[in-house]
């Protein structure tokens, strides 16, 4: 085991690539990550000690708590905080704790008009306050104020709900920074839940993070999609704690692909990529009936079927440019979400620490879409499933969620020296940046 | 010497004994998608056995595995070319494969 500030100590140089703007993917690093930083149980306790303590983080979204005194507990290792509606139809977020015996008052989430406490009944109304104590005569004389629960900051941006255990963060939008005007295009207040589902997998939140944060992987684990993605040719960018990439959508990946992908394989893999994740595939539909004349990109057909597929449905995508339309933008909230980001919805994915062993983690997958402009209430988000571990999360996802834990067994070899990263990584590089700021009190 | 016959194209390709139809298809000048090259990783060669199965190689563990990852997970029928090895006549279907008399490619 190595000291923790050799562990956490990241060069300059790759400091020196959050600077951007001057090329479309920060450079590579020239040194290795401590492959550890995966791995190690004292790691993991810096990480809950420095950093789940004090940055934000996403917890529900606004719309699983639409009315008063509904709720949602939020765990993130040992700590349970519950997000919930006020009377007046604020937000409200306390430690999930009972200032008696310390028990959870609530789990998962549920509409109460008070929070009471199932152990011996002590109350609370939505705005934190002691209200009723069973036989309290029977306790030495305490102020309610001594057992009030205890605040958590909660905020909210576009849709999603955010919580922060340290009182003193900054606000949520400085948090975010370049976050909100990028996205605002897409419309997220007029995106509803339509799937939501988790799975424990065996594998460091930050291997997860990963595994998302890059395409370079796709030839190796996702390789029928590089048919109709360029997987290769992606711009990154570093966006304060944060970062992006774009991938292109509608061409090959001509460094990994050598054929010219036969047209109907094409949307055959097209097909089957998105109906993994249970989108509809009606576009390809529509492209199978095109054809490609010599040098034209699969693009150049998508954009005005895309277009006028999202009129017809009402959904006025105008804000969006081409890019915006058929690419997969891909962003990266520090420290753990990512969304795939499309023109008719999003995935999100939410990575959560194991409490006890750093070797485990839990996805969450939510998935969104725009709905009509004309539809005035969005329909209520679907109920979440809990999937088993290594059950199927879609074909696509458990390519992902097979390779994981094989990667997270190679860490833990003494033999690893070290991870070396390439400019199509340079967001993992950028994590453990930003995480490094966090771990070392900077 | 055995023969494959690769539909849509209708191209027919000879396989000598002991080699995979991938390495048949390089050693003849064809083009047969595969990124990982030939490993039996990425399954990017796959194809759909029409006639002949029986004149296929059994599939191992490592072509199942690989198989079962990727889109032609629910086709019984699918093989990965790089793994196969051939001892008579077949009929096989990949769309993107490419002979060399078709279009001029050359080895």
């Amino acid at each position: 085991m190595q000291d923790l500030e050799v562990l956490v100590a990241v060069t300059e140089e790759s400091r020196d690539q959050a600077q951007l703007g001057k090329a479309r993917r920060p450079p590579a690093p020239a040194t290795l990550i401590d492959p550890q930083r995966y791995t190690s149980p004292e790691f993991a306790r810096l990480e809950f000690e420095r950093l789940w303590s004090r940055t934000w983080q996403l917890a529900c979204l606004d719309s699983d708590i639409p009315n008063p005194g509904d709720f949602s507990e939020y765990v993130i290792g040992d700590w349970s905080i519950l997000v919930l509606r006020a009377a007046d139809g604020s937000l409200r977020a306390f430690h999930n704790v009972c200032a008696h015996r310390g028990r959870r008052i609530k789990t998962g989430c549920g509409t109460s008009d008070a929070l009471q406490c199932p152990y011996h009944l002590w109350t609370w109304d939505l705005d934190g306050n002691l209200t009723h104590v069973p036989e309290r005569q029977t306790f030495c004389e305490f102020a309610d104020a001594d057992a009030a629960l205890q605040p958590v900051l909660v905020d909210q941006w576009q849709h999603w709900i955010f919580v922060n255990l340290d009182r003193n963060a900054e606000p949520l939008m400085d948090y975010l920074g370049e976050l909100p005007e990028i996205l605002a295009p897409y419309r997220f207040d007029r995106q509803y839940k339509w799937s939501s589902r988790s799975t424990r997998v065996k594998g460091n939140w930050k291997a997860m993070v990963d595994a998302f944060n890059e395409a370079y992987h796709a030839r190796g684990i996702h390789p029928e999609s590089l048919t109709f993605i360029n997987y290769t040719d992606y711009d990154v960018r570093l966006l304060g704690d944060h970062s992006m990439m774009v991938i292109p959508f509608g061409m090959p990946d001509v460094e990994s692909v050598p054929t010219v992908p036969d047209y109907q394989e094409m949307m055959d893999a097209m097909e089957w990529s998105f109906a993994a994740f249970g989108e509809d595939t009606a576009l390809v539909d529509f492209l199978r009936m095109c054809h490609l004349e010599p040098g034209q990109e699969l693009r150049e057909l998508m954009v005005p079927l895309m277009r006028g597929g999202m009129a017809q449905s009402n959904i006025d995508v105008d804000a969006l440019d081409d890019s915006q339309l058929v690419d997969d933008w891909h962003f990266y909230f520090f420290p753990n979400v990512v969304i795939n980001n499309f023109s008719f919805g999003y995935w999100l994915f939410r990575f959560l620490p194991d409490a006890c062993d750093p070797n485990y983690s839990t996805v969450d997958m939510w998935y969104f879409h725009r709905v009509p402009d004309t539809l005035e209430t969005l329909p209520p988000p679907e109920p979440h499933v809990v999937i088993p571990q290594g059950e199927t999360c879609g074909a696509v996802m458990d390519q992902d969620l097979g390779n994981v834990p094989i990667q997270q067994a190679g860490l833990r070899s003494p033999a690893v020296p070290g991870l070396r990263l390439s400019s199509l990584e340079a967001r993992i590089v950028h994590m453990h940046d930003v995480l490094d700021r966090y771990l070392t009190g900077d | 010497m055995p023969t494959v016959r690769v539909l849509p194209a209708g191209d027919v390709l000879d396989v000598e004994a002991g080699e995979s139809l991938m390495a048949a298809a390089r050693r003849q000048g064809w083009r047969w998608p595969t990124i990982c090259g030939g490993n039996g990783e990425c399954g990017t060669c796959w194809m759909v056995v029409e006639q002949g199965a029986e004149h296929g190689s059994a599939v191992e563990a490592a072509e199942r595995a690989t198989l079962a990852k990727g889109m032609k997970a629910d086709e019984p029928r699918a093989r990965l070319a790089c793994q196969i090895k051939v001892s008579g006549p077949m009929v096989v279907t990949r769309r993107s494969v490419k002979a060399p008399t078709r279009e001029g490619i050359t080895a």
